[in-house]
């Protein structure tokens, strides 16, 4: 029984370990299109539903947020002013999502968990090229 | 923890940072040249001709995500609101297709999924007001295939909205929506979860 239980794990475990990966690469081809220039990963780890984290302060044009485990679950992102005002409210989609800023000041990048669900988020702010 | 540490290891050793520009790992998708004969097929707005209300004010110049065309978007006139600027682009990529909704104030939200999913209608996108993330009003933004007409959002309250689709868009502002549900031609009833 302990033997089952243990193998058992073991797969679960090698599952969420493929979600993982695949997530990665995902968010790796996704966010690397269109938004060609330098990027920051940030606030990448565990996420609890609602809530949200904040990037670093860059003149961004283009932040996206995207679910590591590969589930697909709905993330959000958003940017924010030096005087901490949005731009333009949260986007959000199944995966990752992504908006583009016109690059000419400095934003916070931020991404949220939509989700019912605990995820693995990153977030990538890009500044000097892409994003029409 | 295991699969967090994954997740951490697969994306500093493959994604971007303060210094990947030395060694970013970039994956090119070509941009699409033409609108591909697969996603006209599926969805007519992408087989009319284009017009010059078409075009959009590209935040900056160059391809979309996943090979996307700016210069082959069709685009959709929608309420203008708090969220949206009130104009819908759909435009053809490299085997996906996207959605482009320039946010009120400036910058425009992208979104795109893969043909095959497009096509079973999970090609959808959410503005949501600033602040914390909770109930609230948002606007859902979609793209169905030809021959659906109107999708129905399900929302709090037991709220059921029936909303027109128009050149395979729909747009709607709901208080917290649960489900989409849209009757695909040929394969019947589907519902999703709402953003």
């Amino acid at each position: 029984m302990s033997h089952h239980l243990v193998h058992r794990a073991r797969s679960t475990r090698a599952l969420l370990l493929t979600f993982a990966i695949v997530g990665a690469l995902l968010g790796v081809l996704l966010a690397s299109q269109g938004a060609a220039g330098y990027g920051v990963n940030y606030c990448a780890g565990w996420s609890s539903s609602g809530s949200r984290c904040e990037g670093p302060s860059h003149t961004l044009t283009a932040n996206f947020a995207y679910d590591d485990t590969g589930s697909n679950a709905y993330v959000c992102e958003t940017a924010t002013n030096s005087s901490g005002n949005s731009v333009g409210g949260w986007g959000c989609g199944y995966g990752y999502a992504e908006s583009c800023y016109a690059g000419n000041q400095l934003l916070h990048g931020w991404v949220a968990n939509g989700s019912p669900y605990w995820l693995y988020i990153n977030g990538t702010e890009y500044y000097s090229q892409g994003c029409p | 923890m295991v699969s967090a540490a994954a997740a951490a290891a697969a994306s500093s050793l493959l994604f971007v940072g303060p210094s990947a520009s030395r060694g970013r790992i970039t994956l090119t998708v070509t941009e699409v040249r033409a609108v591909p004969p697969a996603e006209a097929a599926s969805f007519a707005i992408l087989h009319r001709p284009l017009r010059s209300s078409d075009a959009f004010a590209a935040v900056h110049p160059g391809s979309g995500p996943v090979g996307a065309n700016p210069a082959l978007a069709r685009t959709v006139s929608e309420p203008k609101s708090g969220l949206s600027a009130g104009v819908v682009s759909v435009v053809p990529a490299n085997g996906w297709v996207c959605l482009r909704v320039p946010f009120a104030k400036g910058g425009a939200q992208w979104w795109c999924q893969t043909l095959a999913l497009a096509r079973s209608g999970k090609l959808v996108m959410a503005l949501r007001p600033p602040g914390p993330l909770r109930a609230g009003e948002q606007l859902l933004v979609g793209l169905v295939p030809d021959g659906v007409r109107a999708v129905t959002v399900a929302a709090a309250g037991g709220v059921r909205h029936s909303v027109p689709v128009r050149s395979n868009v729909y747009d709607t502002q709901i208080y917290a929506p649960h489900s989409i549900s849209i009757d695909l031609p040929g394969s019947g009833a589907h519902r999703y979860a709402a953003p």
